[in-house]
């Protein structure tokens, strides 16, 4: 992963959550409850990738639906203390960016 | 977010992923160039690199002024550090939903049972 990547490529958003890692993948895989990729911003397409309970990934689709291949979602599941490591990395790239995502550690 | 908003950062979350049109983007990252001097430069035909400005000037990624009969084009930073504030603060409201979601749910055992199995022990 070089600067530009990390500057204009991706965006990454972490956060701890006190849940179980298999709580919180059974969510965010679960497409009535997961609180993102279902509007009007942002809408997932295929999902093109799921090691479960670690890692799912989806290709974006925007705006009403045609333009497809629109970058990539991935989320990434690590246990940590009593709870889960959630991170959401965003390739503003299409497919061929998965793959290079950091381990959560970094 | 307005439905302006949206519509932009749409557009330019889509002209921002094609492969090509990051190859125009890069190049002009570089400096002003003019569209045959993108084509010479990418073995790109002429009207694909028309389309592909096209739809990066619709999206706010890149800029056009004419000198004489040609169109000059740049790169605008500023287009595609906008899409990324969008999609940023798009995750951090989704990641905090999460969190509220997963962290006040009732643990099996709890809620109004487990509080009438707290009382019945008092």
């Amino acid at each position: 992963m070089n600067d530009r990547e990390q500057a204009g490529e991706q965006v990454r958003v972490d956060d701890y959550i006190e849940a179980p890692p298999a709580e919180v993948f059974d969510y965010v895989t679960d497409p009535a409850r997961r609180p993102f990729g279902r509007d009007d911003f942002l809408t997932l397409g295929e999902e093109v990738a799921r090691e479960a309970p670690s890692r799912v990934a989806w290709e974006v689709t925007v705006a009403d639906g045609v333009r497809d291949r629109a970058g990539t979602v991935e989320v990434l599941v690590r246990p940590e203390g009593t709870g889960t490591r959630v991170r959401v990395v965003h390739s503003l790239t299409a497919r061929a960016a998965l793959g290079r995502s950091l381990p959560l550690a970094a | 977010m307005t439905t302006n908003a949206t519509a932009a950062t749409g557009d330019a979350l889509f002209a921002f992923a094609d492969p090509s049109r990051r190859a125009i983007l890069d190049r002009l990252a570089e400096g002003e160039r003019a569209v045959g001097e993108l084509v010479a430069a990418l073995g790109l035909s002429q009207p694909a690199v028309s389309q592909h400005l096209r739809v990066l000037l619709d999206a706010g990624l890149v800029s056009v002024r004419r000198e004489g009969r040609r169109r000059i084009y740049r790169a605008r930073p500023d287009g595609l550090e906008e899409v990324r504030r969008e999609v940023d603060r798009y995750w951090r409201a989704a990641m905090a939903q999460m969190k509220r979601d997963l962290e006040h749910r009732q643990p099996p055992g709890r809620g109004e049972d487990g509080d009438l199995k707290r009382r019945s022990r008092r």
